[in-house]
């Protein structure tokens, strides 16, 4: 069952019914229901690996919380009539405690998801005799994540742990997420995912136009797109060269925008459905003005999940640290004492990269990515000096195009990763750009990716739409719009509309699957 | 004003459901034009569904391009309906004819057997040819369900724009002009065919893999049989004289026997051709699969001498009304046969 399934469509109105028609405080068990069903109609062959990442990650965050308040307790009893030292001591005992118990429900959880998702790759990495096929559970690499980063902030006391299994389950396993995110924190979804909501038509109408804006952008923009895209990158890749990898690059952009964010925004549409406030995804990343600030305003809740939970941890480990004042003692403050950041931030990105799956093109792109940060942070001096001579220069609306569009590049050219097959096709295609000249020849052969003039003006109307709602969404006009009931309700409609008359769907078409789906 | 908060999504669900059904109108095919003109057949039969025929043809181009009506009347003064389509399955046979029979009763059913041949559902656009015709009804709901091939929306049957909305940027003049009510290209369900084509040679038939028809097909002619028989309607099972695909001695002696067993007639027309005057030189449109119109009224002509013999007609060529309804029939399909053309 995806997002675009009728089932899914009919799971989430039967619940809605069944949501609204229970007691308040029962309302979570709807939700809990649906989730179950929801992962079940999935592939209930998943279920179990879904109830022990649940079961594991519950059992071991509620004896981090008994642990941490029966210290609490015996501190407080004994912090008079008790020596300092002994209750430092009892401290360090508890500590290393909860520790082992973390590291237990961390290792079983990350085992699990490294077992499944990496065994197939690395078997055959390092041309091992057999092989398995194991078919990745949905949704596991962020259920796994959004679970762990849970145990995490337990064990660093951040909030007490959730006592209740049946809602921590619901928490873990919280439908419209399971595909493809957005990775929430539990003290942020908790806040609204037990509370039960009151009917509300604005809200329901609200999520409704959520929902169709990002069926929308998938049905129209990306999967639209995805033949094109398949003929350019897989089954025609090595006569589309040159100037068809730009156009490649460019287009895959705007599927990768169109497919993710509406993915994200079906999710967030559904969740507000039910009065679930979920975080945001995406903040206009294509409008960011360098490559930090994209992944600040790209898979949002990834890349903080990695900045809180692998970056900042190592930045300021015990070892990271000893590493920097030793590197600083020999070689005072340039280059090499930040070596120890460079290493954190490759390595983070390294485990982003392989996060999103088993493969060289994976991990290779997050080294990119690593190496790209940490070259524009060495350079960063340089820049200074720059605007130091050109002062205002940063403000004119020129020159924050240009690095509008210097970022956009650099990132598709960085997709390019995701695009070919093997390192090798990525290199191919990448060296093409500059030895294939071949610019004159696109526009004449455009008819050759399959799409006809109508699709190619969907395809520009829709782009151009989505930015001007870009551009627009930073001002707030769309939400104030939205405030009158007649035009919430008759937007909606439209929406509709537009995805039944211009989607991309039927026979003839061959679904795709969520990108993010697969990860 | 809180309490009024339903009025505006009310009012948006309805707008959205007139602008789905409406666009769903004009995007839906009308097979008007072009070589699929079988797909405008199956809706028409609403027109003439209180019209009273005696004989009710059903099944695929072994009876819309080998019966006609006009010839029927004019001959034998009985009326008749073909309720046919390209590749219409036994099944869709069956739903087809239960509707039609919740509002006529004829004297016989005709069913061509040809599609026993095929045991499961072959193509979605032949499907929808024959199903989206078919007004809403239970006949529609379960016909759709029999017919549907792997990877088909069923909810697309009843929506017609979750289909064709890619017909969007194709829409022609005609999808205007037959926004609510498709053309009519038949003669009581007979599509006309002028050209003549001559037989020359056919592919030789595949040898024969099973001797009997496939459950489902056999399982929905039983159930044709026994409406006939619950509505005490005479059934002939007929065999057209269409040379292809190839038919069976195998499937000829089980439909000999099927016919015994359950009561109902059978009729191979195959061996019959040279008594009906077929001249294969010049009475077939495609070279022997199918009759052109001049082979059709030879048929007719034998076939409805054959029917009387077995089932009493009543000849209403006095009957003003209907006489005069048939009268402007056979002028429209005088000009047509002599005209040239497909359909009218």
């Amino acid at each position: 069952m995806t997002f675009l399934s009728g089932g899914f469509l009919l799971l989430v109105g039967g619940l809605l019914i069944i949501y609204y028609a229970l007691p308040k405080r029962l309302r979570y068990l709807a939700l809990l229901g649906g989730s179950v069903a929801f992962y079940a109609l999935c592939g209930p062959k998943f279920l179990p690996f879904l109830a022990v990442t649940v079961l594991s990650v519950y059992g071991t965050a509620r004896l981090l919380g008994r642990n941490l308040a029966a210290q609490k307790a015996y501190t407080a009893l004994h912090k008079k009539n008790l020596p300092k030292e002994a209750l430092t001591a009892y401290k360090q005992r508890q500590n290393r405690k909860r520790t082992a118990l973390f590291l237990l429900g961390l290792l079983l959880n990350l085992g699990l998801l490294g077992a499944l998702k990496y065994t197939s790759f690395l078997l055959e990495a390092f041309h091992a005799p057999w092989r398995v096929d194991w078919v990745l559970p949905l949704g596991i690499s962020f259920y796994t994540f959004q679970s762990i980063g849970y145990l995490i902030d337990v064990k660093r006391g951040k909030y007490p742990p959730e006592t209740n299994l049946l809602k921590y389950a619901l928490f873990a396993s919280f439908f419209p997420q399971m595909i493809q995110g957005p990775i929430s924190r539990y003290d942020m979804l908790s806040k609204t995912l037990y509370e039960g909501a009151d009917f509300d038509w604005d809200r329901l109408g609200r999520g409704l136009v959520r929902m169709l804006w990002g069926y929308g952008k998938k049905l129209i923009l990306a999967d639209r797109l995805a033949p094109a895209l398949s003929l350019l990158f897989r089954a025609q890749a090595a006569e589309y060269r040159g100037s068809w990898v730009l156009l490649g690059m460019v287009l895959y952009a705007l599927r990768l925008y169109a497919d993710f964010t509406g993915g994200i925004d079906i999710a967030l549409g559904v969740g507000e459905l039910f009065g679930v406030t979920m975080p945001e995804n995406f903040d206009r990343p294509y409008l960011s003005r360098n490559i930090e600030e994209y992944w600040t305003r790209w898979h949002m809740t990834m890349g903080s999940w990695f900045r809180d939970y692998v970056f900042y941890p190592l930045n300021v480990s015990k070892a990271f640290l000893r590493w920097t004042k030793g590197l600083r003692g020999r070689f005072g403050n340039g280059f090499l004492s930040r070596l120890p950041l460079y290493a954190a931030t490759l390595l983070t990105w390294l485990a982003t990269g392989v996060w999103h799956g088993a493969g060289w093109n994976f991990a290779l792109w997050g080294l990119t990515n690593g190496v790209v940060i940490i070259l524009s942070l060495t350079l960063k001096p340089l820049y200074d000096r720059f605007h130091g001579r050109f002062p205002g220069l940063k403000e004119k609306k020129g020159y924050r195009c240009f690095e509008i569009l210097r970022t956009f590049l650099l990132m598709s050219l960085i997709r390019l990763w995701d695009c070919y097959a093997g390192p090798a096709g990525v290199w191919g295609a990448f060296s093409s750009l500059f030895t294939t000249w071949n610019y004159g020849q696109v526009a004449a052969q455009l008819s050759a990716l399959g799409l006809s003039g109508a699709a190619w003006a969907i395809l520009l109307v829709g782009a151009a739409l989505l930015l001007f709602v870009s551009l627009k969404k930073g001002e707030g006009s769309f939400r104030r719009f939205l405030d009158s009931p007649w035009k919430l309700w008759l937007t909606a409609a439209g929406l509709l509309l537009l995805c039944l008359l211009l989607g991309a769907y039927g026979p003839g078409y061959t679904a795709s699957d969520f990108i993010y789906g697969r990860f | 004003m809180k309490a009024n908060r339903w009025i505006a999504p009310v009012f948006a669900l309805v707008l959205a459901a007139v602008l789905i059904w409406g666009l769903g109108l004009l995007v839906r095919p009308k097979y008007a034009s072009g070589i699929t003109l079988e797909g405008s057949m199956v809706q028409n039969w609403y027109d003439h569904a209180g019209e009273g025929h005696q004989i009710l043809f059903v099944g695929d181009c072994e009876v819309y391009e080998s019966f006609s009506p006009v010839t029927l009347f004019e001959e034998f003064g009985a009326t008749s309906y073909i309720r046919g389509s390209a590749q219409q399955l036994m099944w869709q046979s069956y739903y087809l004819l239960a509707e039609c029979l919740k509002k006529e009763t004829p004297r016989a059913v005709v069913l061509s057997v040809c599609s026993l041949r095929y045991g499961e559902p072959q193509s979605e656009a032949y499907n929808r040819m024959t199903l989206d015709g078919m007004r809403l009804s239970r006949e529609k709901f379960e016909a759709v369900r029999a017919s549907m091939t792997e990877g088909e929306s069923e909810l697309s049957y009843y929506v017609p724009l979750l289909r064709y909305h890619d017909r969007l940027f194709e829409l022609t003049g005609e999808d205007a002009r037959y926004l609510f009510k498709g053309p009519e290209l038949t003669f009581n369900g007979y599509l006309m065919r002028t050209e003549a084509v001559p037989f020359t040679r056919l592919p030789a038939a595949p040898p024969l893999r099973e001797a009997e028809f496939g459950e489902k097909p056999v399982a929905y002619l039983d159930r044709i049989v026994a409406l006939c028989r619950e509505k005490g309607i005479a059934l002939i099972l007929v065999k057209s004289p269409c040379l292809y695909p190839a038919w069976y001695d195998e499937w000829d002696q089980w439909l000999t026997e099927y016919a015994q067993k359950n009561g109902v007639e059978y009729l191979n027309a195959i061996p019959h051709m040279e008594e009906m005057g077929i001249d294969l030189s010049t009475d077939t449109y495609d070279g022997g699969i199918h009759l052109n119109v001049f082979g059709v009224e030879k048929y007719t002509r034998w076939f409805g001498t054959w029917l009387s013999e077995r089932v009493e007609l009543k000849d209403e060529r006095n009957d003003l009304v209907t006489a005069s309804r048939y009268g402007a029939l056979a002028t429209r399909y005088e000009r047509q046969k002599t005209e040239g053309g497909r359909g009218a």
